[in-house]
């Protein structure tokens, strides 16, 4: 298969010379980063729980935490700038996370975690573990880590609503240039993806959990729940830009009958994601993990819509009737558009190149 | 899909193709895909989306009303759905996807019809007795369809029974053990069996041959295994059997899914297990002596197994490409 590829590529006088590529050395199997994942964390937890014990007093201390913290993430770059084994990985995984623990302890003994301050310091700080750190599983940790901050930062600032927002738009746009911007793509990648399981855990636990939500309280109302229509034209907006990116990749002019439609889409989708939470969030993810060929965006895209799916019966804004009559609306305008784009925006079959 | 982009990763990684031209490669290579593809994707979704807001619809709007409804209507609407996704099974080709479906819904509004029945009526049948009658007349529709994933929906309905059965009763092997030991047991052994079972049929049917179906009952099984490991090592007082059974159950799925039939996925899992049930071991052993030393070892003892079985699993998937 890969051979076959590239034999295409080079036809199309798009490849330079080179070593052949094998297409299952690119990485590592899924399944065997979230083993790794969980491994380091769990170490981190008994890491972070050893430090604690052995050194009890080290805790009470607002300066030892930040400095310990700080020498052991310190250590973890230079082990890695020097070595890439899985042991190394692991161990560097369980003493960064031990290390990040510490800083945040410094932290909110430094800050009112009821102000802004802490949070942006602890967003500052997973963006800085985005750009040192090297493993794809450590990057990934630290960019859900990040999503949370942005959340509780924005919470603090009595603009919740715009956090979600702020995590589409940026994990959007990360996954729409994945490619070109090649060079930064081992950093993009890991981002976007703990940015996009950010925006989904935020919106599972903003339903059920209430833990995120009431871990900060604020006293200052928030502007954007005064102005819900206005948190919901801003993720109209995100929805616009993806689709006319997407359109533009693919040579269509903003005006033309296919544009014009699916931008008028998204503001279906839009309007309907305010009496159905979270549907404009799934649906972007499905889009955009098609748009790139990615398999396990498409598997998060899935299983969060029907999470939400599923919730949406327990939700308890509406009654049952109420989300009964939306439902149905829904049905007819997603039935009816695939009639539309069937009958009057036909693609021709052999239309397999842009 | 996955393979063109991985493919692509690499030659970007080796700056085989120009900045210029990646927009270009991607869409070649099949990675961006096709505006044909743009326009089956979008049709799809729209279809397999609105039809699933319709039935969530149909579905909101009979629970609102559900307390309003008579006897008579209750059951006359899940009959009329039942009797219509077995006639519409009848219409559409057997072997195709849709008759395959309606025979997993016909087999679900089963299932509510005798909860329904349950409910209604208030027979004092326990709830096991639900499961297994529900299981017992869906089978020869479960025979019929040839679809694996309502195989795996009749093995699921199947351990809600033996589940409710053990809860109900002291179980099956009350005599000898606790009954959460009797009820790991009999689910262990049910789905081993069955597991087993799957595997040799996969051999002579080819509707079977579905991966992702062994992987989940064999990660049911190691989950089982598991647990009655950490009977053993979290309460003195279980039996020898329950003692013993995690070792040589890991045995004999590394040499099934090592040496018959590599499977890289059920050995991560494999892995897992290993790692969690030693570190259980390790901190039952040496937490009470020493707690901070300990916490350090386990880090240790975590780290080196999970470093460990990175290097053998990615060897695992270097062979099996």
């Amino acid at each position: 298969m890969s051979a076959a590829i590239e034999a295409k590529l080079a036809q199309h006088g798009l490849l330079t010379e080179g070593k052949a590529v094998h297409s299952t050395a690119a990485g590592t199997a899924w399944y065997i980063n979230l083993l790794m994942g969980f491994a380091g964390w769990l170490a981190a937890v008994f890491l972070f729980g050893f430090l604690g014990l052995a050194f009890a007093d080290l805790l009470e201390s607002m300066l030892a935490c930040a400095l310990v913290g700080s020498l052991l993430i310190v250590l973890v770059y230079f082990i890695l700038r020097h070595n890439d084994g899985p042991f190394w990985q692991q161990l560097s995984l369980a003493v960064s996370l031990s290390g990040q623990a510490l800083i945040c302890v410094a932290v909110f003994e430094w800050f009112d975690q009821h102000n802004w301050q802490p949070w942006l310091a602890l967003l500052s700080l997973q963006l800085l573990v985005v750009w040192l750190m090297p493993p794809f599983v450590h990057r990934l940790f630290a960019a859900l880590f990040a999503g949370f901050c942005v959340f509780l930062l924005c919470r603090s600032l009595g603009l919740a609503e715009l956090s979600r927002t702020l995590l589409m738009l940026s994990s959007a746009w990360l996954c729409l240039h994945e490619f070109s911007l090649a060079r930064w793509r081992s950093h993009i990648l890991p981002l976007s993806y703990g940015l996009l399981m950010a925006l989904v855990l935020l919106y599972i636990d903003g339903t059920f959990g209430q833990i995120l939500w009431y871990w900060h309280e604020t006293e200052t109302l928030s502007v954007l729940a005064r102005l819900a229509w206005l948190s919901k034209l801003l993720d109209l907006a995100v929805l616009l830009y993806v689709a006319s990116v997407l359109f533009t990749r693919y040579g269509q002019p903003l005006n033309s009958r296919y544009a014009l439609a699916g931008l008028a889409f998204c503001g279906l989708v839009a309007l309907c994601s305010t009496k159905i939470a979270a549907l404009d969030i799934s649906l972007l993810i499905l889009v955009l993990a098609f748009a790139a060929s990615n398999r396990l965006l498409l598997a998060l895209g899935s299983s969060s819509l029907l999470w939400f799916v599923g919730q949406y019966y327990y939700t308890l804004e509406l009654s049952l009737l109420q989300k009964s009559a939306w439902l149905l609306l829904l049905s007819i305008l997603l039935l009816s558009s695939a009639w539309l784009i069937r009958h009057f925006l036909p693609v021709k079959k052999e239309s397999t190149d842009a | 899909m996955q393979q063109a982009r991985a493919v692509v990763s690499q030659l970007l990684a080796q700056q085989r193709i120009a900045e210029q031209d990646i927009d270009a490669a991607l869409l070649v290579s099949g990675v961006y895909p096709s505006k044909a593809s743009w326009h089956a994707f979008v049709l799809r979704g729209l279809h397999w989306l609105g039809m699933l807001a319709f039935a969530l619809a149909v579905i909101f709007f009979v629970a609102a009303n559900w307390g309003e409804l008579g006897k008579l209507l209750r059951f006359g609407l899940l009959e009329c759905l039942l009797v219509s996704s077995v006639a519409a099974y009848c219409y559409f080709p057997s072997h195709g996807l849709v008759a395959k479906s309606l025979m997993l819904l016909s087999f679900l509004l089963l299932g509510g019809l005798l909860a329904l029945f349950g409910q209604t009526y208030q027979t004092g049948a326990d709830p096991w007795q639900l499961f297994f009658n529900w299981v017992l007349l869906g089978t020869p529709w479960v025979l019929i369809a040839r679809f694996a994933p309502l195989w795996m929906l009749w093995l699921m309905v199947l351990n809600l029974a033996i589940g409710a059965y053990h809860k109900d009763f002291d179980g099956w092997f009350s005599s000898w053990m606790s009954p959460q030991e009797s009820v790991s047991w009999a689910l262990l052994l049910f789905n081993s069996a069955a597991l087993l079972g799957w595997e040799l049929l996969a051999r002579r049917f080819s509707w079977l041959r579905n991966s992702w179906a062994t992987r989940l009952l064999a990660a049911w099984c190691i989950f089982l295994l598991s647990l009655l490991a950490g009977f053993a090592i979290f309460d003195r007082d279980m039996t020898l059997a329950t003692n013993v059974v995690w070792l040589p159950g890991m045995a004999i799925l590394l040499w099934v899914y090592r040496l018959k039939k590599l499977d890289v996925l059920i050995l991560t899992l494999w892995c897992l297990s290993a790692i969690v049930v030693l570190i259980c071991w390790a901190a039952q052993s040496f937490f009470n002596i020493d707690q901070a030393g300990s916490l350090l070892m386990l880090t240790i003892i975590l780290i080196s197994m999970a470093s460990a079985a990175a290097i053998w699993l990615k060897k695992l998937t270097g062979e099996h490409a």
